[in-house]
């Protein structure tokens, strides 16, 4: 009885001491954030493993059981999975024809849909809407239902298909629905591994960890003296541990509590698309782990908990720092500033100097580590500047009487190492976040080369690849003869057997009219061209389309671009479609033709190298959850920096109190807190979109597919300006709290 | 306005307490209190810790509210003002020096000092005039030496100076040569109880230490709650 009621005191004391403890408000906020940052990136966990548990778990039930797996069981349906693309995305269709209305429905369909009609997902019916191409699979007859989809934001369809696009021949038997793994359609196959994901929730979880150690130790001297007194007074690590349990116990599990709350209102509510990426969280999902979000809570306030009882202890046995120590790290400020210029112009300079075939490593080493030190120095540069500014505005006061400039200005010009501790998490934000998002958003070779294609030759070629086996004349034919009048066709072959050691040469054949479209001579009979072509468009076309030794040239012959009969021996390889004049084709309406016309999958068109395009914008979106992860974790570290350094401000507004108190006056803190904490924020929210811009210019490259995004840069540093408001808001506010509380006596 | 050297004019009452009353739970703290202080008068107050000396100099600053009785400065009540007018009428009567000084260690004395009365509504011009005045008279070297560069002494001179800027009627020290050694608390103690003469104002000085409250026109010893006067001849020491 008596230790149960010692321990509820010492909760008490705590909670009374953490009450009106210097600060003792901004640091009760700071662990609040700090658990609700670490809860929200264990949610954030949980709702990975959610989500792809769910993604996986659907994705099985609906993958096709296939005769080949099962000889001895009926067929159900025939069908073909395969993929379509549109706005640069790739997904999958599923065409497929049941055997009777009574064939057993995957999941998610309510009923067979006849030929030429077609079931979507509802993120796929809303895209094909906004594209302009409702109909792209014929008549839609109902959506598939969430049981079916590997996730709510899933492009999928089940088409049946016409029987002109129909061939049983070339379609797999079905026998039923459901597998013990995730098959080869749907989302599965599109989404970034789990580890990836995984790995990429550091950047939030490391970030709130920072923000933790800097909550747990914010007015850290006070508790120490009292951590010393409890022990002289013969109190143990029982005693301390209560009290300080006492004094964050109450914060920080009001933070777990707020952290899980986004996770749990998207689990108790519904589906919710993520800001940015796009991607759609399944509600139903993150139901079913309803315990790990509770357990998350629970490891959020127990982590933090912990951390301020260690960091408690371990504080105790901290050495003040000497004078000397902090006239030496003024004077290391200022020669970080001196450098801060010069590293930019290095960085920026120095690399592009070096042959990039002989020295790419080290042009990237000698870059990435210049960006580092522009990092460290960047908050140099800006403390050192506003110390200058702190100067003139102590001195402007002799004009304008401003007692806050005169405090702020004073103090600002005293401590520039105070001031680099502030705004050292903003500059390194916005350089870091620049540098994540040009690193995630690089292309490969090939689909540079296709980047680079499309820019100069746009859609007045495209390319149609053939599945030989797969098509007939008569049905080629058709289908060319219902392209957008005036788009011409040129066969592209290869000729020479290897096999007989014949050089591999390539073959343009088409009408006259065709062949002058690319700037191609007419002529009877096939003549041979090499050297060099001066058409631009031919000239890229060639690099996609000819095989063989780059100076052996390329043979064209003027005739019908298509033989008689299409076999494997005499198909041509590929056709290529061009518009007669400077503007484009239509894309759209010549692949909606191709669909159409001919069976599923013997042919697609397209632009030169589009599925290297598509792969590399799949690793973009990929790229942009680190960047989605990266940006509140980088906000994060900013806060806590900021947090880190009100304390100090805290301090200079103490010496103050007295004097506002007797005079009555609060507006000093608002305007000494402008000029301590927004201004010097501010400013190096400014200084650091101008470094990020400049250290990012060496990196651009838009043939690779490399700029910086301005959204991003912008839309963090309008993050940064927010958080710069909080700061002064909450300095000017906590300073006022405690003014009001100072008497001249009890210290 | 003419600062410095006024006559004492003994017959102008700057502070009145009556009948001041003030307990803290069971424990009566102020039982009765009364003290009037005239205009170049200087007042010193001792006690035993726990007597409730700084409780009266609170009482007097307005910063805490008495169960009963009534405080004038300069002619108003205090118990019956609340907020801005209190501010206002505490800011333009009452100047303290604290026991630690209460500066800020970045600003030179002369800002230091400009501080308090750019706080008090005074232009800018203005302040750093009346701040260079004071320093000159209390001889604080006032070049643009940060105040944590000085010596103990002329850091509590230059707060002493601080808290005649704005020309208050009544000046209180609130153990003002507590952190102070031997001799330079004589030295501030001199300066401070010299103020009085030179200035016009009513001083009252909270301290423990008996040789400070020597130099007063009248120690009273704070006993039970109550005031009680320990010497009717001025305690003026060398």
């Amino acid at each position: 009885m008596r230790r149960s009621s010692l321990l509820v005191q010492l909760l008490r004391i705590g909670r009374a001491a953490g009450r009106r403890a210097e600060g003792g408000r901004v640091r009760r906020t700071a662990l609040l954030l700090a658990a609700a940052a670490l809860a929200f990136a264990g949610t954030a966990e949980v709702a990975v493993y959610a989500s792809y548990d769910g993604m996986e778990e659907r994705s099985a039930e609906r993958a096709l059981q296939l005769k080949d797996e099962f000889p001895g069981r009926t067929t159900v349906a025939h069908a073909v999975d395969g993929f379509d693309t549109l706005g640069g995305r790739q997904y999958s269709v599923v065409y497929i024809r049941p055997e009777s209305p009574d064939s057993p429905l995957p999941p998610g369909l309510s009923s067979w849909p006849e030929p030429g009609q077609a079931f979507l997902s509802p993120a796929l019916r809303t895209a094909l809407t906004e594209a302009g191409e409702p109909r792209r699979y014929g008549t839609v007859v109902g959506t598939i239902a969430g049981a079916g989809l590997a996730g709510p934001g899933e492009r999928y369809a089940y088409v049946n298909p016409t029987d002109r696009q129909y061939d049983a021949d070339k379609t797999y038997e079905v026998v039923g629905f459901g597998s013990r793994s995730p098959g080869s359609s749907g989302d599965w196959i599109f989404v970034a591994p789990r580890q990836r994901l995984q790995t990429a929730l550091y950047l939030l979880l490391v970030p709130a960890l920072v923000l933790t150690v800097v909550a747990a130790r914010m007015g850290s001297a006070a508790r120490d003296r009292r951590t010393a007194l409890i022990s002289a007074l013969g109190g143990g690590w029982p005693q301390r541990l209560w009290l300080n349990l006492g004094e964050s116990a109450a914060p920080v599990l009001a933070g777990a509590l707020l952290g899980t709350l986004p996770a749990a209102a998207v689990a108790l509510t519904g589906d919710v698309t993520l800001p940015w990426i796009g991607y759609r969280l399944s509600s139903d999902d993150l139901a079913h782990w309803w315990p790990g979000l509770a357990a998350s809570a629970a490891a959020a306030a127990g982590a933090v908990l912990l951390l301020v009882c260690l960091l408690h202890r371990a504080a105790s046995r901290a050495k003040a720092r000497s004078v000397r120590l902090t006239a030496r790290r003024e004077q290391m400020v200022r020669w970080g500033a001196m450098a801060c210029p010069l590293l930019v112009f290095a960085t920026v300079w120095v690399p592009g100097l070096l042959d990039v075939t002989r020295h790419s490593q080290l042009r990237s080493t000698l870059y990435l580590t210049g960006v580092a030190l522009v990092m460290v120095t960047l908050p140099c540069a800006v403390a050192v500047g506003a110390a200058a500014a702190g100067s003139a505005l102590a001195r402007s006061v002799r004009r304008n009487g401003s007692a806050g400039a005169l405090v702020a200005g004073r103090h600002t010009a005293a401590h520039p190492a105070v001031t680099a501790r502030l705004v050292a998490g903003v500059c390194i934000a916005l350089v870091l976040i620049s540098q994540l998002q040009l690193k995630n958003t690089q292309y490969g070779a090939t689909a540079q080369a296709a980047a680079a294609t499309l820019r100069t030759v746009g859609t007045r070629v495209l390319v149609m690849d053939l599945k030989q086996d797969r098509l007939t004349r008569e049905q080629l034919d058709s289908a060319l003869g219902k392209l957008p009048a005036g788009t011409r066709t040129l066969a592209v072959y290869q000729d020479g057997d290897p096999e007989k050691g014949e050089l591999p040469t390539t073959r343009l054949q088409g009408s006259c009219a065709s062949l002058k479209t690319l700037s191609l001579r007419c002529g009877t009979g096939t003549h041979k061209v090499s050297g060099p072509v001066g058409d631009t468009t031919l000239n890229t076309v060639l690099g996609w389309v000819t095989v063989g030794p780059a100076d052996a040239g390329f043979t064209v012959r003027q005739a019908d671009p298509l033989p008689a009969r299409l076999t494997e021996r005499t198909a041509p390889e590929s056709l290529l479609l061009l518009a007669p004049g400077r503007s484009g084709l239509d894309q759209a309406a010549i692949q909606q033709t191709v669909r159409t016309e001919l069976p599923i999958g013997s042919a697609q068109v397209g632009t030169f190298g589009e599925t290297w395009l598509l792969g590399a914008n799949l690793s973009a979106a990929h790229g942009r959850w680190v960047v989605f992860l990266g940006v509140p974790g980088v906000l994060l570290i900013a806060l806590a920096a900021a947090l880190a350094n009100l304390a100090e401000f805290l301090r200079l507004s103490r010496s103050v109190a007295p004097l506002s108190v007797l005079t009555g006056r609060r507006r000093v803190f608002w305007t000494s807190a402008a000029w301590s904490l927004l201004a010097p924020l501010l400013a190096a929210v400014a200084a650091g979109c101008v470094a990020a811009v400049w250290l990012a210019s060496p990196q651009e490259n838009p043939d690779q597919g490399i700029s910086l995004s301005g959204s991003l840069l912008w839309g963090t540093a309008a993050g940064l300006a927010a958080l710069s408001l909080v700061a002064w808001a909450w300095g000017a506010r906590s300073a006022i709290a405690q003014a009001t509380r100072w008497r001249p006596y009890g210290e | 306005m003419e600062r410095g050297h006024h006559g004492p004019s003994r017959d102008v009452s700057v502070l009145s307490v009556r009948g001041l009353t003030h307990s803290i739970g069971d424990r009566v703290l102020l039982q009765g209190v009364g003290l009037d202080v005239a205009a170049g008068e200087s007042v010193a107050v001792t006690g035993p810790s726990g007597s409730g000396k700084s409780t009266l100099l609170g009482c007097v600053l307005g910063l805490v509210r008495p169960d009963a009785g009534g405080i004038e400065v300069a002619g108003a009540d205090l118990t019956r003002m609340r907020g801005r007018t209190l501010e206002r009428h505490r800011s333009r009567n009452i100047g303290v020096v604290f026991q630690f000084g209460e500066l800020l260690p970045e600003l030179t004395p002369a800002e230091n000092v400009a501080l308090a009365a750019l706080l008090a509504g005074v232009g800018a011009d203005e302040a750093y005039r009346r701040a260079g005045e004071l320093l000159d008279e209390l001889r604080v070297p006032h070049g643009q030496t940060p105040t944590a560069h000085l010596s103990g002494g002329e850091r509590q001179r230059t707060a002493v100076a601080r808290a005649l800027v704005n020309e208050p009627k009544l000046l209180l020290a609130d153990e003002p040569t507590g952190a102070l050694d031997e001799r330079t608390r004589d030295s501030v103690a001199d300066l401070l109880f010299s103020v009085p003469g030179r200035w016009g104002c009513g001083l009252v000085v909270v301290t423990h230490d008996l040789t400070v409250a020597a130099r007063a026109d009248r120690r009273l010893d704070l006993r039970g709650g109550r005031l009680v006067t320990v010497g009717d001849e001025p305690g003026v020491t060398g």
